[in-house]
């Protein structure tokens, strides 16, 4: 799910970034670090939306730099269990598929598959194939219900399903 | 300020303002009308009141007062009260005052205005109360006309009646008659035909009842008051042996009609998988193909073990592979092939074509495509035979995958029913091995609440209390179930821990769950594995481990932290067991709290974490039955029992340390005062020798060994170092450096003066060292009045007087280190060191600490928010505590302890503090005590 949240962001500057442009170069500085970095509780931050405020440069002592916190509102991506989501599937083997929801890594096993669903290793991409000819082959479009979701410290893994009504090829 | 916001202020703060406790008491006592509550209070008032008539405050209580009679809605009670007091004791010199404030809106006589006003207030006050006892009353009648008499149903109601309903002595009897086999049922007919179509004129069957026991043959059951009702009922009916009638005991009658669980008949309908008691076969695992009506019998296939080299003394068994034991024993000379030594044939599946020739004559063939060979027939390699099912055991190992295989058709791969049967079979073990702890999520597999998930609450033995989870069940209940009645739940979706077996350890998503088995993704491997539900734990709260060390995101939050203490927790004390597989890179600091160590007596106390140098020593026991005795010391224990094994006879015996002497290397025994440093110059060596020395040393790079030797002493506290009657510390300052040897270079002199334990003890008095508590409290730098007996004992800054100034020294002015972190302590951020981590000049507190210590989860003091996670301790700076701030001990000796400052010596470097527990003070460095923020962490 996308959330809108306020977050805040340490930044230093060196002295010698020290110039007119100081908002500029910490509004740069925090897209750069912030957008696309994880964090376990909030999920994935995924844009910046606006800086809220830059707060005063506090010079750190004995080092010269420059401490700014900016807060920040940002849309930040986490799957929560039970949601439903598109997918781009990346990775097909036997034990069924892997898929992307942007940085999510969505696993969907063949047990969460339907039934009419056979691994298809023959040809020139492995796929999963029902005899109505939909292939689930890497690059397919699929949409997928969270199952679980796991918390790393750089990432988020899940499992989907596609074992339900008005999930699956789309 | 004003008298309105006086009166208000008190009403509201209750605070020690006179005022404010007047109105108080009067708002919150009991109504009036308790006369010796009112006492108390008009005493106690009427003290305050004099203050406040004496002071400059009088006029404007009155004109307070004033203020009241103009609104006669606020305080009322309040009002009464100061009325009645002001009543009874008259008037003093505040009321002039109060006359001419009053007079013109009450013209009358003051006492005249005062009895009126109390009269209609009693009045009131009486008819209030009347109604109130009428309502209450009122209510009480209700409550009696229809408050049920019944006590409601609870669910342990059925508990208590059953065992009410069990039969007592004046119940009627139940008496077993012997009657003729096979006759039971007839003859319970009988008697109740008889009972129907009695005429008048036969005599009544006056029994209660008459039963038979199908298990029981040859026996029928009455029931009766008298003996003689059941010969009148049973007169003239033949098969009945009257004459052997038995009185069944009353405990046993329950028993008579308890329905006993069917067992094996039952048993091997279900089973699939069993393996032979006896003979040939021994262990062998078989497949249960066909269960005989009689249920006693089966058909079971199992890999046969033929003897192809036809030699001719085993041939009979070839011939008969599935000899009963009975023959066995009568041929093998009672004794199983394997058992006699005699190598059986291996395992192998029937192949026709591998048959020697003389055995391919015997062979045919019927029309189902069994292979005959003698009595036995062959199918698909395996061998078929009939046995009883007294010869199975079905509570022998679990099958293994291997010789499931053998069982499986020829390509050698198992089929889906073949696993399943398994699977099947080894649920059947489920109770044997599955382990439940509190807060598991399970599923009841049998009896009344099969299939109702739940949550247990706890296990204790068999039996375990679990929180169904039906909809529109009550929260809170919660009913006990046998544990082999549950199974664990696990849905797809949830992390969970293999706990044991091959994958043990590895922490999957569960993906799919089918029955008792369930198939994990094993994210870092990205494959999957096939488990038995039984075997997996949650794993919610370990999903972050340490192999993947976070680089402490932009964000603040505590994930990362909650995941590094969670195993903690999980282990130690939601499991209560170490058996709980541990993760690798998994903190090792699981484990039971350790108990505190009891207080060394003696100078020969050790370390407790360091070899006992008495260990090993050859001793004389010097006092008590075993006085003479020579021995070596084989342990020794923390109360100062030493075990000594004899060298006369090889005896071990527990003797108390200070009863040894010790043979130093010249061979002579000396006293324990001279411990297990018989030389002079062992003690001052001691303090130099990194071998001896203690993790609580602190040396270099042992923040970590400091951080334990803390730890210890934190739990065991020290015995008041330095206080006359305590034993010296219990660890790091060991026999060596206790006043007499601390001089070091003193010489053996010095030893003279204190060679036996009483004069060690008696060394460190007041008298003669004097440090006391209060002395070090006196004194920033403590100095030793009684020095001259030590004269090289120079007083150190921070050294604690019983502790050899060197270790003190050592110990105590060690720097703070990089592992100082401990939750709680506020920090801000280190000036000199090269991070940009924290923000600077914000004041924050270890939320929680991690990598021993070494690094931390920051959070804000103001906010209580986690501003950074993972933070080196490098780049932060504890706060300097001031007085009367509870504080943590960060580094050197005292590690870990807590207690609170109590003031600050020697231009800021020394603090004291009195650590909680115990009234004396220690002298601490200020650098090595972090201040504690008291918000939740």
């Amino acid at each position: 799910m996308f959330f809108l949240r306020e977050l805040t962001h340490l930044v230093s500057l060196q002295p010698s970034q020290f110039t007119h442009d100081v908002e500029e170069q910490l509004r740069r500085r925090l897209h750069a670090e912030v957008e696309g970095s994880f964090s376990g509780r909030f999920g994935y931050v995924i844009s910046v939306v606006d800086v809220v405020s830059i707060g005063a440069g506090l010079v750190l002592p004995a080092q010269g730099a420059a401490q700014y916190q900016l807060t920040y509102r940002a849309i930040v991506f986490k799957p929560y269990k039970g949601e439903v989501l598109n997918a781009i599937v990346s990775q097909v083997n036997q034990q069924g598929f892997m898929a992307e929801v942007g940085p999510v890594n969505v696993f969907v096993s063949r047990y969460l598959l339907p039934k009419q669903f056979k691994f298809n290793p023959s040809g020139v991409i492995s796929c999963w194939s029902d005899d109505m000819d939909n292939r689930i082959e890497r690059g397919a479009k699929v949409r997928l219900r969270i199952q679980g979701t796991q918390t790393y410290p750089t990432k988020i893994d899940a499992i989907g399903s596609i074992k339900e009504d008005y999930l699956g090829l789309i | 300020m004003s008298d309105n916001d006086a009166r208000r202020g008190a009403a509201i703060d209750d605070d020690d303002d006179d005022y404010g406790l007047y109105d108080g008491e009067d708002l919150d006592g009991p109504p009036a009308g308790e006369p010796l509550d009112e006492d108390d209070d008009e005493e106690e008032d009427e003290d305050e009141e004099e203050d406040y008539r004496g002071g400059r405050k009088g006029s404007s209580k009155s004109r307070s007062r004033k203020k009241h009679k103009a609104n006669p809605f606020l305080e009322l009670e309040a009002e009464v009260d100061e009325d009645d007091e002001e009543d009874e004791e008259g008037y003093d010199d505040g009321h002039a005052d109060f006359i001419d404030q009053e007079d013109e809106e009450v013209p009358d006589t003051e006492d005249y205005l005062r009895t009126d006003l109390r009269r209609h207030r009693d009045y009131d006050r009486r008819l209030d109360q009347q109604t109130d006892t009428d309502l209450q009353q009122l209510a009480a009648d209700i409550d009696r006309r229809h408050k049920r008499t019944v006590p409601r149903f609870r669910g342990d109601v059925s508990a208590r009646s059953q065992h009410s309903l069990l039969p007592s002595v004046r119940d009627p009897k139940l008496w077993m008659v012997r009657c003729r086999e096979g006759k039971e049922r007839d003859l319970v007919l009988l008697v109740m035909r008889k009972h129907f179509f009695a005429t008048p004129r036969d005599t009544p069957v006056r029994i209660h009842s008459i039963f038979c026991r199908d298990d029981l043959k040859g026996y029928i059951y009455v029931e009766a008051d008298l003996a003689a009702h059941v010969t009148e009922a049973l007169d003239k009916v033949t098969g009945v042996y009257l004459s052997r009638m038995t009185l069944v005991p009353v405990k046993e009658m329950a028993d008579v009609l308890t329905i006993k669980k069917e067992d094996q008949a039952v048993d091997l309908a279900h089973k699939k998988w069993a393996r032979i008691r006896r003979g040939k076969y021994a262990g062998d695992l078989v497949r249960i193909e066909d269960v005989a009506d009689s249920g006693d019998k089966c058909t079971v296939s199992l890999v046969p073990r033929l003897d192809l080299t036809g030699n001719s003394s085993n041939a009979d068994r070839d011939m008969a592979p599935m000899a009963t034991p009975d023959r066995k024993r009568k041929k093998g000379g009672g004794a199983a092939p394997a058992k006699a030594g005699i190598a059986r044939p291996p395992q192998k599946p029937f192949d026709e074509r591998d048959l020697p020739a003389h055995m391919v004559r015997k062979l045919s063939r019927d029309n189902r495509g069994f292979w005959a060979l003698g009595p036995d027939r062959f199918r698909n390699g395996l061998l078929f035979k009939e046995v009883r099912a007294t010869l199975l055991d079905f509570a022998g190992a679990p099958p293994t995958l291997d010789e499931i295989k053998l069982f499986s058709s020829t390509d050698g791969s198992i089929d889906a029913l073949t696993l399943r049967s398994l699977k099947s079979a080894l649920d059947d073990r489920d109770k044997d091995t599955s382990v439940f702890y509190p807060g598991d999520q399970v599923e009841v597999k049998s009896g009344e609440l099969a299939g109702v998930p739940a949550v247990i609450v706890s296990v204790s033995g068999a039996v375990a209390i679990i929180a169904p989870q039906i909809a529109g069940a009550a929260r809170d209940t919660q009913t006990s179930v046998p544990v082999d009645q549950l199974r664990k739940r696990f849905s797809v979706g949830n992390t969970v821990r293999v706990l044991v077996g091959k994958h043990r350890g590895k922490i999957g998503t569960v993906v799919h769950v089918e029955g008792t088995t369930a198939t994990l993704l094993v994210t870092a491997e990205n494959a999957e594995i096939q488990v038995f539900t039984r075997d997996l734990q949650d794993a919610k709260d370990v999903t972050i481990t340490e192999q993947a060390p976070s680089t402490g995101g932009p964000e603040g939050e505590r994930q990362l932290a909650k995941i590094e203490a969670a195993p903690i927790v999980v282990g130690a004390t939601a499991r209560g067991s170490m058996s709980m597989p541990t993760m690798p890179g998994q903190k090792s600091t699981m484990g039971p709290p350790r108990a505190p160590p009891p207080p060394r007596a003696g100078a020969l106390g050790q370390g407790a974490r360091r070899r006992d140098q008495l260990l090993g020593s050859t001793v004389k026991v010097t006092q008590g039955p075993y006085k003479g005795y020579m021995g070596v010391v084989k342990s020794t224990s923390p109360d100062g029992n030493v075990k000594v094994e004899l060298h006369t006879n090889s005896k071990v015996v527990s003797v108390h340390r200070e009863k040894l002497r010790v043979r130093d290397a010249s061979g002579t025994f000396v006293g324990p005062s001279y411990g297990p440093t018989g030389t002079p110059h062992y003690g001052s060596a001691y303090g130099a020798a990194p071998g001896i020395r203690t993790p609580a040393w602190g040396g270099a790079g042992s923040s970590s060994a400091a951080y334990d030797g803390g730890y210890h002493n934190n739990s065991g506290g020290y015995p008041g170092y330095g206080s006359s009657a305590a034993p010296p510390p219990p660890s790091g300052y060991g026999s060596s450096s206790t006043p007499a040897y601390a001089p070091g270079g003193a010489g053996p002199s010095s030893y003279s003066q204190a060679p036996t334990p009483a004069g060690f003890n008696a060394g460190p008095t007041p008298n003669l060292y004097a440090p006391t508590p209060s002395m070090h409290v006196g004194s920033a730098t403590p100095s030793y009045p009684g020095m001259a007996a030590t004269p090289m004992h120079v007083p150190h800054g921070a050294a604690t007087p019983a502790y050899a100034p060197g270790a003190a020294a050592a110990a105590d002015d060690e720097p703070l280190g990089d592992a100082w972190a401990r939750e709680g302590v506020v920090v801000e951020a280190n000036p000199t060191a090269l991070h940009g981590a924290v923000p600077y000049g914000v004041e924050m507190y270890i939320a929680r600490a991690l990598g021993d210590g070494t690094r931390a989860d920051v959070a804000e003091v103001a906010t209580g928010r986690v501003v950074q996670e993972n933070v080196p301790v490098t780049a932060l700076k504890p706060v300097a505590p001031s007085k009367n701030d509870a504080i943590v001990v960060l580094a050197a000796t005292r590690v870990g302890e807590r207690g609170q400052l109590i003031a600050v010596h020697g231009g800021g470097v020394q603090g004291i503090v009195r650590m909680p527990g115990g009234t004396d003070f220690t002298i601490l460095k200020m650098a090595h005590l972090g201040k504690l923020h008291n918000a939740p962490a």
